[in-house]
């Protein structure tokens, strides 16, 4: 098997490969993933890029699907504003802190995505601490583009009105290829974070209460 | 530099992804791109097609995903023995 066997170039000259798995509903996709990523790695496939990413499925259910850690420099999370995410994320976090022991791996940050509220996302890393790379509000052309099978920018270039949309990820390439210090982050207990979070949803905090203002109006 | 991206199913893991790796492209990079996800969905974005996965050519190929056979995997020459 050669390389040029499974990786095929995309947009922007971008080659891509997919894992796969066993059929849905049998075998293990973790270990695929495990075993396929190793497999990339003895076809030399790895030396021959500037950068690879690795985009995993959800969260970090096993040992397989956590395996692309042992090979990172930085881990990045994207996330919403919403108490689902946010636990999914610091499971994340907790293997990175975990795969840091052995691995000089880093936690870049969190992506924000589809928000354009991040006041969760604050009080997730008061308790957390890790940088945001950056907050993307809710566009439908970012939906649109997953269906239609094109990036933004390759959107962009029949739509200039869309190029600012494109900024938001040349501003989070320009952060990583900076080389950031990341951070590896803390550890907060699950059952601790669950109720910090959930917290936030039964407890609102009240909103300051309006002052009454002064109308200076004149009646004529 | 390898960077991995996790987060939440259905969060937008794959589109940012794929947006990120086009930005790291634009900045002059050499990106790989590699989709762990069985659903095998990942580049869809940019490529515009589901590719065949790797699970899909060995198959193909009649080649096991065992242990003992990348061990044979011929390092020099990138082929199966």
């Amino acid at each position: 098997m050669w390389p040029e066997d499974v990786i095929y170039k995309g947009y922007g000259g971008v080659s891509c490969v997919e894992a796969g798995g066993p059929p849905a509903g049998a075998g293990c996709g973790g270990y695929v993933v495990g075993e396929t990523v190793k497999l990339l790695k003895e076809l030399n496939a790895f030396d021959e890029y500037d950068v690879i990413l690795f985009d995993v499925l959800g969260d970090v259910v096993c040992g397989g699907f956590a395996a692309p850690l042992n090979y990172a420099d930085y881990c990045m999370i994207v996330t919403d504003n919403g108490f689902d995410a946010l636990f999914a994320a610091n499971r994340i976090a907790a293997s990175v802190r975990e795969k840091a022991r052995t691995h000089p791996l880093r936690l870049a940050g969190l992506i924000g995505n589809r928000t354009s509220k991040r006041d969760l996302i604050d009080k997730y890393i008061e308790s957390v601490p890790m940088p945001v790379l950056e907050i993307l509000p809710l566009i439908e052309d970012i939906r649109v583009s997953r269906v239609k099978g094109k990036t933004l920018f390759e959107m962009a270039e029949s739509d200039p009105s869309l190029n600012y949309v494109c900024d938001y990820y040349l501003n989070i390439a320009d952060q990583i290829l900076a080389q950031p210090e990341g951070v590896v982050p803390n550890d907060t207990p699950d059952r601790e974070l669950f109720s910090l979070l959930s917290d936030f949803y039964l407890n609102p905090a009240k909103p300051p209460v309006a002052q009454e203002e002064e109308l200076d109006l004149m009646m004529v | 530099m390898k960077l991995a991206v996790y987060g939440k199913g259905g969060i937008g893991k794959s589109t940012t992804s794929c947006n990120i790796s086009v930005a790291l492209a634009r900045r002059g990079k050499k990106v790989l791109q590699i989709g762990c996800d069985p659903k095998h969905d990942s580049t869809f974005t940019l490529t515009g097609f589901l590719i065949p996965t790797i699970i899909d050519t060995l198959q193909e190929k009649k080649l096991p995903l065992r242990r003992r056979v990348a061990r044979r995997c011929d390092l020099q020459g990138l082929r199966w023995r």
